[in-house]
């Protein structure tokens, strides 16, 4: 899947778990930078990112991930 | 004569950190909020917490690493958790990337379905500051000065450190006293008006305390 693809679908799941219809994620993009992400939110993003992409991420991948980058980054490396 | 000694807690502690998280909750209520918000048994909650502890994952109320332990006659009578909150690890994210391993789908559908209303009352934990959390005395050995003795002990773990903070829930009042005691104040508080939220909380009022040192 093309990082562009991959982007697509990612903001999709920040949409629907946001609530934000007109939402745009961007690579350096923190959970300090959308008023929503707390706790609750980034675990139903999370789970939402699982279900879209079919994959599990690994306890110690989540905390690895410090940015929307990185999780882009993490997704495309566990689709390959 | 016995006297407390502080230690870091291990990971011979974890039932005892278990008791100290699920009591802390509870603040004095019997509503347990990681039941009553991801529809959970309180005995499942215990041994989710129980699997969190043993990843040895630092920086948040799940880490063995961030407990420090009052014992008396070897056993151990109180714990705080603290860690000094940093921008680049936030607590939150590390807690919360915990408990959405080891929760169950359909308790995080519930809680989407169902208590998203708690989200009202969360005050983010205080950047750069110590932030203490899960301040638990066990019975029969309260008004022993035990949470002096932690919050000075893990002030002096993390030399350097500046402030304090130290989240309660309003209705705490007899733990709101035992903090301006020991000099925190009272920084800003946060409530919900939905009685709703008391289906999921024990009160609807959190309060933020910190503490310059």
């Amino acid at each position: 899947m093309q990082e562009r693809e991959i982007v697509e679908k990612l903001e999709a799941s920040f949409r629907k778990v946001f609530n934000m219809n007109t939402l745009e994620i961007m690579r350096e993009m923190t959970a300090n930078d959308i008023d929503k992400w707390d706790s609750l939110t980034h675990m139903l993003l999370i789970s939402e990112i699982e279900d879209t992409f079919e994959i599990r991420f690994k306890l110690k991948e989540l905390n690895r991930m410090k940015n929307i980058g990185d999780m882009i980054d993490l997704i495309s490396e566990k689709m390959q | 004569m016995q006297e407390y000694t502080i230690r870091e807690a291990t990971l011979h502690d974890i039932d005892f950190l278990i008791t100290a998280i699920i009591e802390a909750e509870k603040s004095g209520s019997d509503i347990l909020s990681y039941s009553t918000v991801f529809n959970l048994s309180e005995s499942e909650v215990r041994e989710m917490i129980r699997s969190m502890l043993l990843e040895e994952i630092d920086g948040c109320e799940f880490s063995v690493s961030s407990y420090l332990i009052a014992e008396f006659n070897h056993e151990p009578a109180g714990t705080i958790g603290a860690w000094i909150e940093t921008a680049d690890s936030p607590s939150k994210t590390i807690k919360s990337n915990l408990l959405g391993y080891y929760l169950p789908k359909a308790s995080l559908a519930y809680a989407a379905r169902e208590s998203m209303i708690t989200s009202e009352l969360i005050i983010e934990h205080v950047q750069d500051a110590l932030s203490l959390v899960i301040v638990y005395i066990a019975p029969g050995h309260r008004g022993k000065n035990l949470f002096g003795m932690l919050t000075n002990a893990h002030i002096h773990r993390n030399s350097g450190v500046r402030e304090l903070s130290i989240q309660v829930m309003a209705n705490n009042e007899f733990a709101i006293h035992s903090y301006e005691r020991y000099g925190f104040k009272k920084f800003m508080n946060r409530k919900c008006e939905n009685p709703e939220i008391l289906r999921f909380l024990p009160f609807n009022e959190k309060v933020l305390l910190k503490k310059t040192l």
